[in-house]
């Protein structure tokens, strides 16, 4: 003797003989409707629950791990590829270095910072005047380059100097 | 899969390229920055005399005050006109003052320890009276004794600035 449950499961698969059918379908007409969803569900799955096949069916178990192992591994080896990549790291060091170069240049003083004056540079490597009457000599003292010209005309009193 | 990989791939390689590119073409202009850059001269006009009126001289030239009397023999220092040019390597270019007064640089070249060499010609009116060549630091001036002008000594001063 079946029980309701299994004589339903047969009934739902299409496994029950045509008359015994008819008879579990008139003792229990609240089923009417049940085959036909389950039908629809059926065919739904189906249609969107594709299984994938594996190209090689045998070792399935090894296949499946092989597969997990090789997921896992990729996504925090591509995160640290972006980042930590051997030639980032190595341009990263280039213009770090280049940057430190260039402030250092540029922001730190140099010289003794005791004495600012220290780094005072003019020195007269020549001079040579055009005009015979006039003499030039350089008179270096410490920090301090003078080109004393001589004989020069001087300029008339009233010539406006300021502009 | 495999083809948006490669694709991926290609790309990531053109960007490397580019990166390459733009860190070479930066520690280039780095390197090179020193030699073809344009330097600024600044220059000025001074009046020494003992007209009892108080020293005014450009900022500048605060800590040569006291020096500048004692080298030139008076007590007061006044500022006649000033100005800036920006010296290219290629170019001429010329500080103009009152009274007929200019200089003209003739050559600048920027050596690998920092300092300047600079060729100038100094005018009186369209006559050429010296003509000088000169190293510089930047921030030293050079004075260069020059015609007397009333009851007292004309004084020309140039020197590489900032820009």
């Amino acid at each position: 003797m079946k029980t309701f449950e299994e004589k339903y499961t047969v009934w739902l698969d299409g496994g029950l003989a045509r008359e015994e059918a008819a008879v579990f379908e008139s003792e229990h007409k609240e089923i009417a409707q049940d085959k036909s969803d389950f039908l629809k569900l059926k065919s739904l799955l189906k249609e969107n629950c594709q299984a994938k096949t594996l190209d090689n069916s045998d070792f399935f178990n090894a296949e499946i791990m092989t597969q997990i192992d090789r997921e896992s591994v990729r996504a925090p080896k591509s995160a640290s590829r972006a980042w930590l990549g051997l030639p980032r790291i190595a341009w990263g060091g280039a213009f770090a270095l280049a940057a430190g170069i260039v402030l250092f240049f540029t922001m730190i003083p140099r010289g003794d910072l005791s004495n600012p004056r220290s780094g005072y540079v003019a020195e007269v490597l020549k001079t040579k005047t055009l005009d015979p009457k006039v003499h030039a000599t350089v008179d270096s003292q410490k920090d301090m380059t003078i080109i004393k010209l001589e004989g020069l005309d001087k300029v008339p009193k009233d010539k406006d100097m300021n502009r | 899969m495999q083809q948006s990989d490669k694709t991926i791939s290609k790309f990531r390689k053109k960007g490397c390229r580019f990166y390459r590119l733009a860190a070479f073409l930066f520690l280039l202009e780095i390197l090179s920055g020193g030699l073809h850059a344009a330097e600024t001269v600044w220059g000025c006009l001074l009046y020494a005399s003992n007209d009892g009126q108080k020293t005014d001289i450009p900022a500048r030239l605060a800590q040569y005050g006291d020096r500048l009397n004692n080298a030139f023999g008076y007590s007061n220092l006044h500022v006649l006109g000033q100005g800036q040019t920006l010296v290219k390597t290629v170019e001429q270019n010329w500080l103009i003052f009152g009274g007929d007064i200019k200089i003209q640089f003739t050559s600048l070249q920027k050596a690998a320890d920092g300092k300047y060499l600079v060729g100038l010609e100094l005018f009186q009116g369209e006559k050429q009276v010296i003509e000088t060549q000169a190293r510089f630091s930047r921030d030293s001036p050079l004075f260069i004794r020059g015609p007397e002008w009333r009851e007292g000594q004309i004084i020309i001063v140039v020197m590489m600035v900032k820009s």
